[in-house]
């Protein structure tokens, strides 16, 4: 009985020094500043843990049709490329200033210059149906903003044939695979 | 009085929801229109491509409907670049065998 009770008043005391710590407003919540190692796996975590179980039942289209590029490329460079880059692209004031900072997806998962605990390495079909969920639901605080609302999934899906193709493209494939020129802007959507 | 105010009232709320049901559409983007540089095809190396490959198709696809003639010289030379590719290929095998 003794133990129940010092375990409840150590549950009590973690409670309230938390919660003194929370409503202090100690923690530094500036873009500026990077996670202590705890809150950063925390977090991190919870995400990949969260993203897995959300998508492992999404079935994956086949995502080699050359007209999802030709519709998913232009929608990439519109919407995703100031903070997910482009080949030749390093860096923008965007892919800089954000926290976490936003993975490099003109590069192969491997080189995108940050921890994931799972996405979908070696396995298309995986990372696909993480890409689709990530695009359609986005991810809370972290600048990832859900476009299921306005876009509907095929529309996503043609960016997750994109995404695919991405980090295999040059510069100039790239230019000619998003241009959105009259023509095609009316004849792809 | 009082009518016109709701009146107005009423368009300027319901003018703010057609621009936040347009906000996403497609031809939102036409503003950004930017022509394919498809001239820069010519220059690829054209014996790595393949012309199976869903961004080699979907490139010339691009510049065929772009209406660049450029999209046209390089689908002929991605069908030479095969065509000599094909034609190296029967060359080395019936050089490397006896039929």
């Amino acid at each position: 009985m003794k133990t129940v009770k010092y375990l409840l008043l150590i549950a009590i005391g973690v409670f309230a020094i938390g919660a003194i710590y929370v409503y202090s407003g100690a923690y530094p919540m500036g873009a500026d500043v990077p996670h202590n190692r705890l809150t950063y796996w925390l977090l991190e975590t919870a995400r990949e843990q969260s993203i897995e179980r959300a998508s492992k039942d999404i079935s994956v289209p086949p995502l080699d049709d050359p007209e999802l590029l030709l519709a998913g490329g232009p929608d990439y460079n519109d919407m995703c490329v100031a903070c997910h880059l482009k080949p030749g692209k390093t860096q923008s004031d965007m892919s800089i200033g954000l926290y976490p900072a936003p993975p490099n997806l003109s590069k192969q998962e491997d080189e995108h210059g940050h921890d994931h605990a799972d996405d979908g390495h070696g396995d298309p079909a995986q990372s696909a149906r993480r890409q689709f969920w990530i695009i359609k639901h986005g991810i809370k605080a972290s600048g990832m903003p859900a476009w299921g609302p306005t876009h509907d999934d095929q529309r996503i899906w043609a960016m997750v044939a994109f995404l695919q193709k991405l980090p295999e493209l040059s510069s100039e494939q790239y230019q000619i695979l998003t241009a959105r020129d009259e023509t095609n802007a009316s004849s792809h959507h | 009085m009082k009518n016109i105010q709701a009146t107005l009232y009423l368009l300027l709320a319901s003018s703010f929801f057609v621009v936040t049901a347009q906000a996403h559409d497609p031809s939102e983007h036409t503003a950004k229109k930017e022509k394919p540089k498809c001239e820069a095809m010519e220059n690829m190396d054209h014996s790595k491509m393949d012309a199976n490959d869903p961004v080699m198709m979907a490139m010339m696809k691009k510049c065929k409907s772009s209406g660049s003639s450029d999209g046209h010289h390089a689908e002929g030379a991605m069908k030479n670049s095969v065509g000599e590719s094909n034609t190296n290929k029967a060359e080395k095998h019936t050089g490397g065998h006896d039929h």
